[in-house]
């Protein structure tokens, strides 16, 4: 098999200056792009894309999660406290969540049964989503700077009930 | 209606697999209408929960995943045995059609009977009845015979002609069938080794896993229903205009870049799925990037195609605009094709853009979005390429020929007002894939307000289809071929130089993507496999 039967600079020249222009401009607009969206990332700190995992049987989550949410329900929950959340057919555990402004909270984030999605929005046009994967926890690192009510919906198809599936992070002062 | 099976066996099937499109087509569509008025608050005409999701899952599965297979076949072939004018194994093609005609109908019973309420996407561990996942995989394995049939029919034309450079159709046919084995071989993977253990034994899944498998196939899907739709403009515009395509090495070119980097850019789907390494989603993400230069070579080159016929046909700097033929539904709808694919390649690059992902991922935005891609581009392509193909396939002249011109201005019309209603709403943060948006009452009121207003668009177009429905089908059922040949599909007159010795090598691009997509797949594979599985039960209950 030969792969290069003639040298790559005569192949380079079979183009047209039109042609040539044209293929470097489009590679230069992608190459922007792609560090656009990297210093994007270093400079945004409203949609950071959460790193932190862990792998978690569901039935072990839900657990936790029904542990916290009886633990702390109707309190404001402290500052360096775990928040474990689940989604399941067809709820959110625990369905409110009380949070103190200012001040940085990790959410674990997972699944009792099937795909769920953390949707998130708030009055004020917060809109923030990520997966609810069964079997493995995400952890979302929250901040809120005013108080208020924000929205969880489910946005992944889990079932019959998908559209019920309702829950809500209160931030109080 | 009889003597559309009359002809030769490659004709047949191109007619068994073109009218078979259309029916989907229009049963998705009508399956469109009815998520549209249920999803609008205030709406009279409203489905059970059931009934929608069922019917979404049909939507996704005859439109995106059937119509597109189905037409590309049956269009592959009549393009192909015209354009290189050597034979076709016909056995290879009646092993296809038969595989894809019953993998099609076993999906489409689980589906239809309610037994496959997963989505076109049936993410474990969502149980769907087992007819789904072997109708899947019948429908995969049976596309592959068209594909070798085309490779084989192509490596003998290529026997015969050594020396000369590959047509600009068949490039992109080629480019077309190995995207798409490149897409298939993982979710072949996926299916045997997660769906169906799961499906006939209860067997525990690792979500991740299947997820994982899912989109390696899932992303270069969506280049192999494109890649026709290029074939088709790159073939058809400059045809209509009687002009030479701007540059033939670009468009190889730009399919080159197709067969290469569509494959190893999956995981842009996964951006905020936990347990894949972020460092990888960045690199999925700017080979995205790159991929969408390709798109751009296209753009180019349709547009200069268009200068020179306008500018030949006597415009001036932009009086070239006005004179070409906008009243060649056939040329108008590519052009229109190409526009709403300009819309829906920057609503692609917004989704793809790493952490701006975590604000469109799974709302509205994205059915915005695909409706502008593959719900125009390809299918408005398709549906304009149909007319041509009435004449010239099935022998048809096409009825109300008036009403053809205006049906690619409608669906545009109704696609724009419907995707930016719906791309709005996603940015307020409205789901997708939800039946009741009004969430008991607790949904922002601007949600209303563009979601009525994205539902007059969704008629608009749903309109301008069933329009394009009537007129194919009653073309086949009344109208009987006179000799009217608008239209020269099937005649290439084109000069082949000489091969050119890279760009006509497909075999280096094969190997070339090979090792991407070996560099862009193993190590989250590898990663994927070393932190060990998390397997979950399977669920079937809920759905
Ligand atoms: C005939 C007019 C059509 C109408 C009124 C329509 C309407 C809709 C609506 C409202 C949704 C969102 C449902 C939801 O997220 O809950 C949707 C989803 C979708 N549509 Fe269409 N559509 C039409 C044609 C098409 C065409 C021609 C294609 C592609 C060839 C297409 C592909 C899709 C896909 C892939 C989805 C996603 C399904 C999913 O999320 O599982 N649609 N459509
Ligand atoms: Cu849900
Ligand atoms: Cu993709």
């Amino acid at each position: 098999m030969t792969l290069f039967p003639r040298k790559l600079e005569e192949w380079y020249k079979t183009f047209t200056k039109e042609e040539r222009n044209w293929l470097i401009i489009a590679l230069i607009i992608a190459l922007i792009m792609s560090t656009t969206t990297l210093t994007w990332h270093a400079l945004d700190r409203e949609h950071q894309v959460p790193v932190e995992t862990m792998e978690v049987a569901p039935d072990v989550f839900m657990e936790k999660a029904m542990r916290f949410s009886m633990e702390y329900a109707g309190k404001v929950i402290p500052e360096g406290v775990d928040i474990y959340l689940a989604g399941v057919q067809f709820r959110w555990i625990p369905k409110e969540l009380k949070l103190k402004k200012g001040v940085t909270y990790k959410i674990w984030i997972s699944s009792g049964d099937v795909l769920h999605g953390f949707s998130l929005l708030g009055y004020d046009g917060t809109v923030y989503n990520v997966m609810v994967m069964p079997g493995m926890a995400y952890a979302v690192n929250v901040k809120f700077d005013k108080t208020g009510v924000y929205e969880i919906r489910c946005n992944e198809y889990c079932g019959l009930g998908h559209q019920y599936m309702i829950g809500k992070i209160v931030v109080v002062e | 209606m009889r003597d559309i099976f009359k002809g030769s066996f490659e004709d047949i099937f191109s007619r068994i697999n073109i009218g078979f499109a259309i029916i989907l087509l229009a049963l998705g569509g009508l399956f469109g209408v009815l998520q549209l008025l249920s999803r609008t608050p205030g709406s009279p005409i409203k489905v059970s929960a059931a009934t929608y999701y069922q019917i979404l899952t049909g939507h996704g599965v005859f439109l995106a995943v059937a119509f597109t297979l189905f037409f590309i076949m049956g269009l592959t072939v009549f393009m192909s045995t015209r354009i290189l004018k050597v034979d076709i194994n016909r056995l290879l093609l009646k092993i296809s059609l038969c595989m894809t005609l019953l993998g099609a109908v076993l999906a489409a019973v689980s589906i239809l009977t309610g037994k496959a309420r997963v989505l076109y996407t049936f993410y474990a561990p969502m149980k769907a009845h087992p007819f789904f996942y072997i109708g899947a995989a019948l429908l995969i394995l049976g596309s592959w015979f068209t594909a070798f049939a085309l490779f084989l029919q192509y490596l003998k034309w290529r026997k015969q002609n050594p020396d000369r450079e590959i047509p600009v159709p068949i490039f992109g046919l080629l480019a077309t069938w190995i995207v798409w084995i490149e897409a298939t071989i993982p979710v072949v993977i996926d299916v045997l080794k997660v769906y169906l253990p799961m499906a006939l034994l209860g067997a525990s899944v690792d979500v991740l896993e299947a997820r994982t498998w899912f989109w390696f196939f899932g992303h270069p899907l969506v280049y192999f229903w494109l890649l026709p739709a290029i074939t088709l403009w790159y073939y058809l515009i400059p045809k209509r205009l009687g002009v030479e395509l701007f540059s033939k090495k670009m468009a190889k070119i730009a399919f080159i870049l197709f067969i290469i980097y569509s494959t190893p850019i999956g995981l842009h789907h996964q951006l905020v799925d936990p347990g894949v390494d972020a460092r990888l989603k960045y690199l999925h993400t700017v080979l995205t990037l790159i991929v969408g230069s390709a798109s751009m070579l296209t753009a180019f080159n349709i547009l200069a195609t268009l200068e020179r016929a306008g500018r030949k046909a006597g415009g001036g700097f932009f009086g070239w605009i006005i004179k070409l033929p906008w009243r060649d539904p056939i040329f108008s709808g590519m052009i229109l094709a190409l526009i709403a694919f300009g819309f829906g390649g920057i609503t692609g690059i917004i989704n793809t853009s790493y952490q701006l992902n975590n604000v469109v991922h799974n709302t509205s935005w994205i059915v915005g979005h695909f409706h502008t891609t593959v719900g125009t581009a390809v299918a408005l392509t398709f549906m304009v390429a149909s007319y041509g193909l009435l004449t010239e396939l099935f022998n048809r002249k096409v009825i109300a020929y008036s009403l053809a011109r205006i049906h690619p201005y409608l669906w545009v019309i109704g696609i724009f007002i419907f995707s930016m209603n719906y791309a709005l709403a996603g940015l307020a943060g409205a789901p997708r894939r939800t039946y009741d948006l009004t969430f008991g009452g607790m949904a922002p009121e601007i949600w209303y307000t563009y979601l009525k207003a994205g539902a007059v668009g969704g008629v608009i177009f749903a309109l301008a289809g069933a329009i394009f429905v009537l007129i194919f089908i009653l073309s086949i059922l009344v109208n009987k071929g006179e000799e009217v040949r608008i239209f020269k599909f099937g005649n290439p007159h084109e000069n082949l130089n000489e091969k050119h010795s890279v760009i006509d090598n497909i075999k280096l691009w094969i190997v070339v993507a090979v090792i991407l997509i070996i560099l862009g797949y193993s190590i989250p594979l590898y990663q994927l496999y070393s932190q060990g599985l998390s397997l979950v039960p399977p669920v079937a209950k809920g759905l």
